[in-house]
């Protein structure tokens, strides 16, 4: 609570809110307010009426009727066509400043001066007279010289025709409905006009003028200007009427207001757009009311505009992608292409909207429209009274706007939840478009609600953001103050043994060096335990924040060497040489099972690695047998072998025998159970089951004494084997030492050896029962002795087969070929008991391994 | 919400006269405002870890949780405040953290520990508690307790086989009801409580309330309530001068002002609109 109030969030409001407040004229605001603007003039859509025409001067006509600028007789042909027609107002935007003087003219003026002084003193006062009016009838008089009368004539008739503003001034005067336009020099006045303005352009100043709101005090007036090009006194004259053509571009050079007037050293001018409305209601400008600072009145249309007297002008779309007003070629009227009589009772414009001449403006509705269109626009607005107004109170309800948003963004953003805070902004957002588009199109009133709504949108982000930014911080400074005890707490659980819920404290402290300490203890822990997978974690955890920290990064690369041996090759067929490779490499610490060291690795038995070990309390040597039981079976059937393994490691853990493997431990580790036994030199029987290696029938028969001994001895515990075979029989060829090993493991896999298929081997030993799936009994492993017996005095096996199935097959159903065959050297004696140990059926078999011995034994004294 | 500047805490763990270690844990975090104890048991130093790891998973869990919480709301389910549920949470969280260093260490098994945490938020006190810790507040002169002990001598005298004064001499004095870390889950008793300032609250261990009677703890806070210094000392020294069987933990916390959420008709206005 004790934050310093700059670093507040209503401050960064207020602040912000200011800022907007000070650049509410500023070119980005003011542009973003015309864009809006635009799009209010776009959504709004009004008739436009069909009393104007447009006749475009456009490439068409140049390319037919000649070089701009034609000939005013072309335009004078115009004006008496659109006169004939009964047009009700011709609107011309075409200056004529100048006069248009044919180069031929001055030579027919000095012809006729020439003849003028030939004829004589008499005529030279008519002939001045005509040089004067150039359309005036030639006069004729008597007793003059024929020939000279006709050269007159031609030539007055050749003055006529080349003299185009006399034409043009002719045809003018003829309609008696042109309006004219001319360009004022915009600037604020310094002094007194130069000399007072034309008569034909005065007599257009606007008559009444008053000023209720004060707006001359305010300097609220009309733009100012300090110079007028009229046209040409010739045309002005007969002209209905002259109005100004200026046009003020918005800040963004756009064209959206008309200024309906122009102030001109106290007089007031009309535009164009206006007088050619007042001339098609019939008004004289004097009947035009002006009011200062509101608007203008033109007969019963009331014209409200800005304090400076502009119209924002109502842009209308055409229907249908059609121009909203009728716009022909200049060339097919003149030609007669279109018949003129369309323009009957309409006002019509001409105007170029040729490619050089008439420059296109930027309008709301258009990036390029013809000037021409412009005016005709603004005729619209004023007889349509369309037009969009700023109200007087639109100032307030600005400023209003804004100071609602500005307490929106100080009091109310900061305590609003991230969700609520854009929900609010948002429907304020919607609701400040919503009025917009309402007040432009429905009541056709603009206010400036672009500037609140950027400010809206601009302090929004700027608060969120600085908020994110400030909760991020306050996270790192309170995530400090709480890793103290998250550390003391993972120091705790790694003293404990709890290796991962450690890391997991350790995590949720900032990275510093000294955590890299406690984070590297931790990964050797890891490695201890054998979990190279949760040290690979740690390490790589470790190496983001400093890859160079100690050597991580080789114990990275072993780590994950190691995690992959371990999760991969936990089956013998998935085991690759890393495994032994690493654990031959010294630097690794010792890895642990259990509580034994691993020291090496011995072996690879059906279901997983044998290592060496060793356990430190008591420096005893082991043999531990691993096997990787989360590989072997499916989760599912998992847990319930686990608990057999143990029941069963269990069991034979009682037995204690001299030919039976003592068992010292079992357990374990992540998925990886171990037993853990005695270690033996020597090596089990499989090299001996080779024919060109078999041992003698004394030894043979030795081995299957104290084997049938040792079973005999299990069975009375009622614990079978399950898999007796050469491979799980240790036999130390210089004592003559034998152990069983594998007691109750060995089979654990019965039910699930489909999985991986080298589990099993082959049932070569397996008792006909066994393989019948039946429940088995000590005489299955007899019986499975009694396979290994003739093996080892045949070096073959009693029952072969191409397959499994013919194997299993004969198992069940077929007799073994005579011992004798085989090894002649056998006694009749050995080939009965070994006949009797393979017996298909077990009751026919022996009932105790006891009997098995004391028959051998029997048969050797026989013998011997 | 920064509770600094509004409540003063003193924490004071003592080993006793006649234990060699100390399983009591004692933490606090003023700026969440915090208040843990906890009196481990079990045999080898387990009662240590297992105090130990209570506090600090209390503490670190509601630290995480409070970062960027909103103080001052109801749980729409259960009527209570929301920091209710996180401390109810964060008890969970202790109680699985013991439970699995003493499911997978043989020389921790068994071991548990009581818990007794004070939560000050919103103008409340968030009392929870398991086993026979205990938190007493004193208000103008009157020490009240404002815990009842998971214990099977609370349990005898509910149900009236015991009155206070046999139980007092009960020899069943330390036979817990519930403990942290025992089972896989344990249930929080948690009560709130409008706290005004000048409010002392006191949460100690059975080392405290099996030595010292209650009328000597409020005789000792409305002497020495000014300095709770002294009066941490002063209670401890109590406890041992009576025997100082167990080990003796206090922690004393004062309400110097009030620190309700800031609510307002904005505020409401927000949660209208929430």
């Amino acid at each position: 609570m004790k934050k310093t109030f700059w670093k507040a969030d209503w401050f960064a409001g207020l602040v912000i809110s200011l800022l907007f407040l000070f650049a509410g004229g500023s070119a980005i605001l003011q542009g973003l307010e015309r864009v809006a603007y635009d799009w209010g003039v776009r959504a709004s859509s009004r008739d436009a009426g069909d009393q104007i025409s447009i006749i475009a001067i456009d490439e068409q006509s140049i390319a037919n009727i000649g070089r701009w600028p034609w000939s005013r007789n072309v335009h004078a042909e115009m004006t008496d066509m659109l006169a004939g027609a009964k047009a009700k107002v011709i609107g011309n935007t075409v200056f004529f400043t100048e006069p248009q003087i044919d180069p031929g003219l001055a030579y027919i003026r000095k012809i006729t001066e020439f003849v003028q002084d030939a004829a004589g003193q008499g005529s030279e006062l008519a002939i001045a007279d005509t040089e004067e009016v150039a359309s005036a009838p030639v006069q004729d008089e008597s007793g003059h010289n024929p020939l000279l009368d006709g050269l007159r004539t031609l030539l007055d008739e050749a003055r006529s025709a080349l003299s185009t503003d006399a034409r043009l001034s002719h045809s003018i005067a003829n309609a008696g409905n042109v309006v004219l336009a001319m360009p004022f020099v915009i600037g604020e006045p310094r002094g007194n006009p130069d000399k007072p303005l034309p008569e034909y352009v005065s007599r257009n100043q606007l008559g009444k003028v008053m000023d209720r709101v004060g707006a001359g005090e305010a300097g609220l007036l009309p733009i100012p200007t300090i110079g007028v090009l009229p046209p040409i006194p010739e045309l002005g004259e007969p002209a209905a009427a002259i109005g100004h053509l200026n046009v003020n571009p918005d800040v963004d050079g756009a064209i959206r207001s008309e200024p309906l007037v122009l102030e001109h050293y106290g007089q007031y001018y009309p535009s164009l757009s206006m007088q050619i409305a007042a001339r098609y209601l019939n008004l004289q400008p004097q009947d035009i009311e002006v009011r200062l600072g509101e608007g203008v009145r033109l007969g019963k249309l009331n014209i409200a505009t800005d304090p400076y007297l502009q119209m924002n002008t109502f842009f209308y779309e055409g229907a249908d992608g059609r121009p909203v007003f009728p716009v022909d070629s200049f060339y097919d009227v003149y030609s007669g292409k279109i018949p003129v009589e369309k323009y009957r009772d309409r006002i019509v414009l001409i105007g170029a909207t040729a490619e050089g001449i008439g420059d296109a403006q930027v309008t709301p509705i258009s990036p390029a429209m013809k000037p021409i269109e412009t005016l005709a626009h603004s005729v619209a607005s004023i007889l349509n009274e369309d037009f969009f107004i700023s109200p007087t109170w639109a100032f307030w309800a600005e400023r209003g706007l804004w100071l609602l948003i500005a307490l929106y963004l100080i009091l109310l953003l900061p305590r609003l939840r991230a969700g609520a805070a854009a929900t609010v902004t948002v429907v304020l957002l919607g609701l400040l478009i919503a009025g917009h588009f309402y007040l432009m199109t429905q009541q056709g009133m603009w206010l400036q609600f672009a500037s609140p709504a950027a400010l809206l949108l601009v302090g929004h982000a700027l608060l969120t953001t600085k908020r994110f930014l400030v909760t991020e911080q306050g996270k790192v400074k309170s995530e400090a103050e709480s890793a103290e005890s998250n550390r003391n707490l993972a120091l705790m659980f790694q003293s404990q043994g709890q290796l991962d819920m450690a890391f997991d404290r350790l995590r949720k402290c900032p990275m510093d060096d000294s955590l890299m300490d406690l984070f590297y203890n931790l990964g050797l822990d890891f490695e201890r335990k054998r979990q190279f997978n949760k040290a690979e974690a740690v390490f790589a955890y470790m190496a983001e924040y400093n890859p160079k920290y100690k050597d991580i990064e080789q114990r990275l690369n072993r780590s994950r060497a190691m995690a992959e041996t371990i999760i991969l090759g936990g089956g013998s067929a998935g085991r690759t040489n890393a495994g032994t490779l690493i654990l031959d490499d010294g630097t690794v610490e010792k890895p642990m099972l259990g509580r034994y060291q691993i020291e090496k690795e011995l072996g690879k038995g059906a279901m997983g690695v044998v290592y060496q070990g060793r356990d430190p309390k008591i420096g005893r040597v082991v043999a531990i047998k691993t096997m990787a039981l989360a590989q072997e079976f499916e989760p599912d059937e998992l847990e319930d072998v686990k608990a057999r393994f143990f029941r069963e490691a269990e069991t034979a853990g009682r037995l204690n025998h001299p030919n039976i493997v003592t068992m010292y431990d079992a357990g374990e580790e992540h998925d990886l159970a171990y037993i853990a036994m005695e270690f033996l030199k020597g090596q089990d029987l499989t090299p001996y089951t080779k024919p060109d290696n078999l041992l003698s029938l004394d030894k043979v028969a030795d081995i299957i004494i104290k084997t049938a001994e040792a079973l005999d001895y299990a069975h009375s515990y009622n614990v079978v084997h399950r898999d007796i075979k050469p491979a799980n029989i240790m036999y130390e060829p210089e004592t003559g030492n034998v152990k069983v090993t594998d007691f109750g493991i060995a089979r654990i896999t019965d039910s699930s050896r489909t999985k991986t298929g080298m589990v099993l081997g082959t049932p070569s030993y397996m008792s006909p029962e066994q393989l019948a799936g039946k429940k088995v009994d000590g005489r299955s492993d007899l019986f499975s002795l009694g396979v290994m017996f003739y093996q080892l005095v045949s070096g073959q096996l009693p029952f072969t087969g191409d397959s499994m199935a013919t194997l299993m097959f004969k198992i069940a159903n077929e007799e073994h070929a005579n011992i004798r065959t085989l090894n002649p050297d056998v006694s009749p004696c050995l080939s009965d008991i070994i006949d009797r140990m393979l017996e298909k059926d077990a009751d026919k078999r022996y009932a105790r391994g006891a009997e098995i011995a004391a028959d051998i034994r029997r048969c050797l004294g026989q013998v011997g | 919400m920064n509770l600094t500047g509004a409540l003063e805490v003193v924490r004071l763990s003592d080993v006793g006269c006649h234990r060699e270690h100390n399983e009591d844990a004692v933490a606090s975090d003023i700026e969440i405002g915090l208040l843990v104890l906890a009196d481990g048991m079990g045999g080898y130093r387990a009662g240590e870890v297992a105090s130990e790891i209570a506090t600090l998973t209390m503490l670190a869990e509601l630290k995480e949780a409070l970062t960027d919480f909103d103080p001052g709301q109801i749980d729409p389910v259960t009527g209570m405040q929301a920091e209710s549920l996180l401390l109810i949470d964060a008890a969970a969280k202790a109680n699985a953290s013991v439970y699995s260093v003493s499911e997978s260490q043989p020389q921790c098994a068994g071991m548990g520990t009581t818990l007794v945490a004070a939560l000050f938020t919103n103008n409340k006190v968030l009392v929870g508690h398991i086993g026979d810790s205990r938190l007493y507040r004193f208000r103008e002169g009157g020490l009240e307790q404002l815990t009842e002990d998971h214990s099977l001598i609370q349990e005898q005298m509910n149900s009236g086989l015991l009155t206070r004064e046999e139980a007092k001499l009960s020899n069943n004095k330390n036979l817990v009801t519930r403990a942290v870390g025992i089972d896989p889950e344990v249930e929080l008793e948690i009560h709130e409580y409008d706290v005004v300032p000048g409010d002392i609250f006191l949460l100690c261990s059975d080392g405290l309330t099996d030595m010292v009677d209650d009328e000597d703890i409020q005789a000792t806070l409305a002497g020495l309530g000014s300095d709770l210094q002294a009066a941490a000392r002063r209670l401890v020294q109590m406890a041992n001068d009576n025997g100082g069987k167990d080990n003796i933990s206090v922690i004393l916390a004062k309400v110097l002002k009030p620190f309700a959420a800031e609510k307002s008709w904005y505020d409401n206005f927000i949660n209208w609109l929430k």
